[in-house]
C-alpha cells in the first residue's frame, strides 16, 4: 500500500503526463517527429480540481496510458462537474457500436456488457425500440445504500463507481439495482499482461478482478481529457450525447445542444422515475424514428 | 475418583436413573455410520469449496441476473431455524410454561449450529472471502449487511451463552459424578463448569442471568430475522418489495424451527429410547404449537401473496404468475400445500400429534421451508425490471450446479455434524433441571446423594 | 484596425527540417520504387485555421478500409506554401489518431507580400500509400470580436475584414456566416441555432442569452467562428466574459444520507445502531461478568468429596 501523499503525488504526475499524452491526439497540438518549430507549445488540460492549466508540450510523449485517479482520489470526483448522458432513442438503429467499444476500451469479454442494447417495447400496441442501457449514476443510488464496506461510491460529479480492491463480492448491490446495470466477475478475468500491468484505478475498473463487481462508470478517464465517453463518440448515429449539468450542456460529439432545451423539446423522461432513484440518464422518446425497427443489426452509416 | 468405576450408593435412585438415561453416550453403530455419512458429505461440500476458491463463482449456476442462488436461500433457511432456540428457551420460560424443560437444550443447540453455519455459508456466497474483515474495517452503517453481521454475532454469541450457561449444573454434574470418561472429558467440564458447586449465590446469579439472557434474545431473534429480511424487503425488486417481509419472515422462522426440533425429539427418543423424556405429551404440545404456528404463517403468506395478486401490479404480476401457473408453480403449489396446509390439517386431529406422524410432518415442514427460501430468493432475480437481452442463453435460468449443491449439502451436514457432536458431550435434556422438576431434588435443590459416582455410559 | 505583421521566413528550425526531409524523401525513394503497385489510395483535406494569435494548417487523412473511409494515424505529411518545392516546405508532421497532421504557422512563417497564400498538404513516398495533395488558397483576414452591454442588453458584435491588396487597409467582408460559441468542457455550445451573417460593414450583432450557466463567477469563455470560409478558411476568435449566471457548487458535496460514505452516515442512523450496540453488549458482557462471578464464588466452596 503507498502512502496517501505518495498517492497523491503520483496521481498528479501521473495526470499531467496522462492528459498531456492523450491531448497529444487532439487537434489543437502538434507533435510531429519533424516538426521542431513547435517545441515551446503548451497545452491546456483539466485537472483533478476540474480547472484548466497549462502543461509545456514537452512531456507529453513519455506517457500514453490511461489517465485516471488512483482508488482514494477516486473517490472525490472531478470538482464542479455534474455529469449528466442523454440517449437519443429516436436514433438508435441497434449497430451496437457503443458496446463493442465500450467492451474494447475496458477490456470487457464480449459476455460482458457495461451498456446493452435492448429490445424494448412499451405495450402491445406500440412498436418496439432499441433502448441502449448504461449505468444510470443514480443521485440517489440504491446500490450505493446497500453496499455494506463502500466498495461502490457515489461521487460529487455525480458518478458512481466501484472500487474492486475494497469490493467483497457480496453482490447486494446487483440485487438492489432496479436496472441491472452490474455485472460480476464470476471466473478469474482473461486480460493480457499488458492489461494486467495497468495501474488499477476505479475510474476505469482495469484490470478486472475476480470475485468483484463492475459496471459503467461513464469513463472518468475520457471526461478528465475533455472527452465525451467512448460510448457516445463509438455512435455513428449520435445517440448517446454527454455533458456536463452544471453547465447545461450536452454533445454527441458532432452537436452540442442545451441540455434543459433538449430535454424540453424533446420530452426527454428517465427510466422508471417512481422508483425514486433519479438517474443522471436521460431518455428522448423513439418518435420520429431515424430507423424503422428490424430485429436484426439496421444502421450504421 | 480415577479409575474408580461402579461404586454406587444411591439415596435417590430415580436421579441416578435420570444420569444414566441422559448423560451423552459414545456412538453406537449407526451413530458411527451417521458421523460417517455426514463427514463425507461436509468433505465433499469442503472439496467443491476449495474449488469454488481457486475458479471463482463460476462453479456455481449464479450469472448476473441470477445473483443470489441457493446460498442465500440456504442461509435464510439456517437463520429462520436459528429462530427456534429463542422460542424454546425464551418465549416458553418467560410464559411459565412448564414442559419446555427436556426441549430447551436441543432447540438451543441446533440454534447454535444453524446460526454457526448461517455465518459460514455467507462467507461461502462471497466473491471474495479473503476481504470478510473489510465488513468490519468498512462497515457501513447504512447497508442492511452491516445490521446482519452485528446481528448474527450478537445472536450467535447470546444463543452460546444461553445454551453454556443453562448447562453449568449438568457440567459440575458430569465433572463429579462422572467416572470412566477419557481425562480430556474431563477436563473439559471442569474448565467449562466454572468451579459450578451448587451454592444459592451462584445459582441465584445464574437465574438471574438465565433470565436476562431469555429477555434479550427475543428482540436480537426478532431482529435476526427481520433483518435477514430487509437484505430482500430494502430492494426495488418485485417479490420482495413488501412491508409484510419481517413478519412472514419470523413467523416462517419459527414455523420451520419447531419442525427441526421436534425431527430431532423424535430421533433422540427412538436413538436413544429417550421416551420418558420427549413423551407424547411433549409431542402434543409440540404439535398444537406447530399448528399454531402454521396458522400465523399461513395468514402472511395469504398477505403476502393475495393482494399483489389481486392488483396484479406489473412487475409484480409477472412474478406473482411465474409462481402461480409458470415454471416455479409445481414447486410453489407443493412447498404451500404439502409444506404448510397438509402439516395444519394434520396437526389438526389428535392422532396426528403422536411421535411418528409428527416426524414425518415435521421433514415436511423442514424440506418445504428449505424450498420456500428458494421461492423467495431465486425467481424475483430471474424476473428484473429491464429485460434479460445480449446474454448466453445459459446465464438467463437458473439451475444450481453440482458444486452448489454439494457445497449446500456440505453446510447442512456440517450443521447436523455439530448437533451431533454436542449433544455426544452434553446431555441432550437437561439434567438437573429435569431433576428439579421430577423433584428428584432437594429442597434446596443441591443433590442429596454427595458422594454418588455414575457409571460411564462409554459402552452403550 | 491594422494589418497584421508579417515577417520574412527566417526560422533557423526549418532549415534544419529541410535537410531531414531531403534525406528522408531520397532514402524512401527507393522503398517507393520497389512498392508502387501494391499501394492503397488516400484522400487528404486541408483546412487553415486562424486563431488570433496563432496559425494552424491541418490535413486530415482518410483511406477506404473495408469499404469505409476511415482516419489514418502516423502519415506523414508535408506541407508547402505556394509551391510544392523543397524551398517551399513548411514542415512534416504525422498524423494523430484522429488522422489529422497539424502544422502550427508562425507568424514569421508569412510574407508580407501575400495576402493570398496557397498551401499544399501532400503525401509523397509513403510506404503504405499512393502520393495524394491537397491545397488551399487563403485571403488573410482578420476577426474581432467586441461585448458590450447596452440598457442591460447584451451584444457581441463581431467584424469580418481583410486588408487590401493594394493598400494594406481592411476592407469590411460582408456575407460570411459567423458563429459565437461557449466553450464546454466536453464540447463548444452555440449560443442560438440561427445561422448569422456579416452586414455590408462587415459585423454581426448577436444578442447574447443572459441564462447560460458560467462558472463560479459566471465567467463563459466565447468563441466567435468563421467556418470553411471559402476565401478565409477558419477564422476564431476567445474572449472570457462573466456573462453567465453563476453556478455554485458545494465543493464538499457530502450530506448525510443513505447512500453516502460510511463517514457520512445520517446521524440519525448512527444514534440508533449504537445504542442498540451498546445497549444490547452491554447487557451481554455484564452477563460475561456474571460468569466470572460464578467461577469465583465456587473457589471459595471447598470440592464436595
Amino acid at each position: 500500500m503507498q502512502k496517501p501523499e505518495n498517492d497523491r503525488r503520483d496521481f498528479i504526475k501521473l495526470s499531467v503526463l496522462a492528459t498531456a499524452g492523450a491531448a497529444c491526439g487532439s487537434t489543437l497540438c502538434s507533435c510531429g517527429d519533424q516538426a521542431s518549430d513547435n517545441i515551446s507549445k503548451k497545452i491546456k488540460l483539466l485537472s483533478q480540481d476540474g480547472e484548466l492549466i497549462e502543461v509545456d508540450n514537452d512531456i507529453l510523449l513519455e506517457y500514453s496510458g490511461p489517465m485516471c485517479a488512483p482508488p482514494k482520489e477516486a473517490r472525490k470526483g472531478i470538482l464542479g462537474r455534474k455529469f449528466v448522458m442523454v440517449i437519443d432513442l429516436a436514433r438508435c438503429g441497434n449497430a451496437r457500436k457503443c458496446v463493442s467499444a465500450c467492451q474494447k476500451m475496458h477490456h470487457l469479454p464480449t459476455e460482458k456488457e457495461w451498456i446493452k442494447v435492448l429490445k424494448m417495447q412499451d405495450n402491445e400496441m406500440s412498436s418496439p425500440y432499441w433502448q441502449p442501457t448504461t449505468c444510470f449514476h443514480c443521485d440517489h443510488p440504491p446500490c450505493v445504500k446497500v453496499c455494506p464496506v463502500d466498495a461502490t461510491f457515489k461521487r460529487t460529479d455525480g458518478i458512481v463507481l466501484i472500487d474492486t480492491d475494497r469490493c467483497i463480492g457480496c453482490r447486494f448491490c446487483m440485487v438492489a439495482c432496479p436496472y441491472s446495470a452490474r455485472v460480476f466477475d464470476w471466473s478469474e478475468p482473461e486480460i493480457s499482461p499488458e492489461v494486467a500491468a495497468l495501474p488499477y484505478s476505479p475510474e476505469t475498473g482495469v484490470p478486472p478482478k475476480k470475485g468483484t463487481v463492475s459496471k459503467c462508470d461513464f469513463c472518468p478517464d475520457k471526461l478528465r481529457k475533455g472527452e465525451i465517453p467512448y460510448c457516445a463518440t463509438a455512435c455513428p448515429n449520435g445517440v448517446i450525447y454527454f455533458g456536463d449539468e452544471n453547465e447545461d450542456t450536452v454533445s454527441n460529439g458532432e452537436e452540442t445542444l442545451r441540455l434543459s432545451q433538449l430535454l424540453e423539446d424533446r420530452a426527454g423522461y428517465r427510466l422508471m422515475e417512481d422508483f425514486g432513484t433519479k438517474p443522471r440518464v436521460y431518455y428522448l422518446p423513439p418518435v420520429n424514428r431515424a430507423f424503422p425497427f428490424e430485429e436484426e443489426e439496421t444502421s450504421a452509416s | 475418583m480415577k479409575g474408580q468405576k461402579n461404586i454406587l450408593s444411591s439415596t435417590n435412585q430415580a436421579f441416578e436413573a435420570l444420569q444414566n438415561d441422559l448423560l451423552p453416550r459414545s456412538f453406537g453403530g449407526l451413530g458411527k455410520l451417521w458421523v460417517g455419512v455426514l463427514l463425507l458429505i461436509s468433505a465433499t461440500g469442503l472439496f467443491f469449496y476449495i474449488r469454488q476458491l481457486q475458479d471463482g463463482l463460476v462453479v456455481t449456476a449464479m450469472r448476473d441476473y441470477t445473483t443470489w442462488g441457493i446460498y442465500i436461500s440456504n442461509f435464510v433457511f439456517f437463520v429462520a431455524i436459528s429462530l427456534v432456540g429463542s422460542l424454546i428457551s425464551a418465549i416458553l420460560k418467560l410464559s411459565n410454561v412448564k414442559w419446555r424443560t427436556p426441549l430447551t437444550r436441543i432447540s438451543e443447540m441446533i440454534a447454535v449450529a444453524a446460526i454457526v453455519f448461517a455465518a459460514i455459508i455467507i462467507v461461502i456466497d462471497m466473491g471474495r472471502p479473503d476481504r470478510f474483515l473489510n465488513v468490519i474495517f468498512y462497515a457501513r452503517i447504512q447497508s442492511p449487511i452491516t445490521w446482519d453481521v452485528i446481528v448474527i454475532s450478537t445472536y450467535l454469541l447470546i444463543s452460546v451463552m444461553l445454551l453454556y450457561l443453562t448447562m453449568l449444573p449438568d457440567l459440575a454434574l458430569m465433572r463429579d459424578k462422572w467416572v470412566g470418561i477419557p481425562k480430556w472429558q474431563h477436563k473439559l467440564y471442569d474448565i467449562l463448569s466454572l468451579n459450578w458447586q451448587d451454592t444459592t449465590e451462584q445459582k441465584r446469579i445464574l437465574a438471574k442471568s438465565v433470565k436476562i439472557l431469555a429477555i434479550v434474545i427475543i428482540p436480537v431473534a426478532f431482529g435476526i430475522h427481520t433483518v435477514t429480511s430487509w437484505l430482500f424487503a430494502t430492494t426495488l425488486r418485485p417479490g420482495w418489495d413488501s412491508t409484510n417481509f419481517g413478519p412472514y419472515f419470523v413467523s416462517g422462522a419459527f414455523m420451520v424451527g419447531s419442525g427441526a426440533v421436534i425431527a430431532a425429539m423424535y430421533v433422540f427418543r427412538i436413538h436413544y429410547g429417550l421416551g420418558k423424556y420427549f413423551t407424547d405429551k411433549h409431542f402434543d404440545k409440540m404439535g398444537k404449537l406447530l399448528v399454531l404456528l402454521s396458522l400465523v404463517y399461513l395468514y402472511f403468506n395469504i398477505n403476502e401473496y393475495f393482494v399483489p395478486a389481486y392488483k396484479m401490479k406489473g412487475f409484480e404480476s409477472e412474478h406473482i404468475m411465474e409462481l402461480f401457473t409458470g415454471a416455479y408453480a409445481p414447486m410453489f403449489w407443493s412447498i404451500q400445500i404439502l409444506g404448510m396446509m397438509v402439516p395444519i390439517v394434520v396437526l389438526m386431529f389428535k392422532k396426528g400429534r403422536k411421535p411418528f406422524p409428527m416426524f414425518l410432518v415435521s421433514l415436511l415442514v423442514i424440506v418445504g421451508a428449505w424450498f420456500k427460501r428458494f421461492l423467495i430468493v431465486v425467481p424475483t432475480l430471474a424476473h428484473p425490471f429491464i429485460p434479460i437481452d445480449q446474454i448466453p442463453e445459459s446465464w438467463k435460468h437458473y439451475s444450481p450446479t453440482i458444486a452448489e449443491w454439494c457445497i449446500t449439502a456440505g453446510t447442512l451436514a456440517g450443521a447436523l455434524l455439530i448437533v451431533t457432536f454436542l449433544v455426544r458431550l452434553f446431555p441432550v435434556v437437561p439434567i438437573v433441571e429435569t431433576a428439579e422438576d421430577y423433584g428428584y431434588l432437594d429442597e434446596d435443590g443441591s443433590h442429596s446423594q454427595q458422594d454418588k459416582i455414575i457409571e460411564g455410559h462409554d459402552n452403550t | 484596425m491594422t494589418t497584421p505583421k508579417i515577417n520574412t521566413f527566417n526560422h533557423p528550425s526549418l532549415w534544419w527540417v529541410f535537410g531531414l526531409t531531403l534525406v528522408l524523401s531520397i532514402a524512401s525513394f527507393n522503398a517507393f520504387a520497389q512498392q508502387s503497385g501494391k499501394k492503397a489510395k488516400a484522400r487528404i483535406g486541408l483546412q487553415y485555421f486562424n486563431l488570433g494569435e496563432q496559425e494552424q494548417l491541418v490535413a486530415t487523412v482518410k483511406s477506404k478500409i473495408e469499404g469505409k473511409y476511415q482516419r489514418i494515424s502516423n502519415i506523414k505529411v508535408n506541407f508547402y506554401r505556394e509551391l510544392m518545392a523543397e524551398e517551399n516546405l513548411l514542415g512534416s508532421t504525422l498524423t494523430n489518431d484522429q488522422g489529422n497532421a497539424i502544422l502550427v504557422l508562425h507568424q514569421n512563417a508569412l510574407t508580407d507580400s501575400s495576402l493570398l497564400t496557397t498551401y499544399i498538404a501532400s503525401i509523397e513516398n509513403n510506404d503504405r500509400f499512393r502520393d495524394k495533395e491537397d491545397e488551399i488558397y487563403i485571403k488573410k483576414a482578420l476577426m474581432q470580436l467586441e461585448l458590450e452591454e447596452e440598457d442591460s442588453v447584451k451584444w457581441a458584435r463581431i467584424f469580418v475584414g481583410s486588408p487590401d491588396e493594394e493598400t494594406g487597409e481592411v476592407l469590411p467582408a460582408s456575407d460570411v456566416e459567423i458563429r459565437v460559441l461557449i466553450k464546454r468542457l466536453l464540447g463548444t455550445l452555440p449560443i442560438s441555432e440561427d445561422l448569422e451573417y456579416t452586414d455590408e460593414e462587415g459585423y454581426v450583432h448577436i444578442e447574447f442569452p443572459s441564462d447560460f450557466p458560467g462558472d463560479k463567477d459566471g465567467n463563459l469563455n466565447l468563441i466567435a467562428q468563421v467556418n470553411e470560409h471559402e476565401e478565409f478558411g477558419n477564422l476564431e476568435i476567445r474572449k472570457t466574459i462573466a456573462w453567465g449566471t453563476p453556478v455554485s457548487f458545494d465543493p464538499i458535496h457530502e450530506t448525510r444520507e443513505l447512500w453516502s460514505a460510511r463517514a457520512n452516515a445520517p446521524l440519525s442512523l448512527i444514534l440508533i445502531v449504537n445504542s442498540i450496540l451498546i445497549g444490547v453488549w452491554g447487557i451481554l458482557i455484564y452477563i460475561i461478568f456474571q460468569f466470572s462471578k460464578i467461577y469465583k464464588l465456587g473457589k471459595n466452596v471447598t470440592p464436595k468429596e
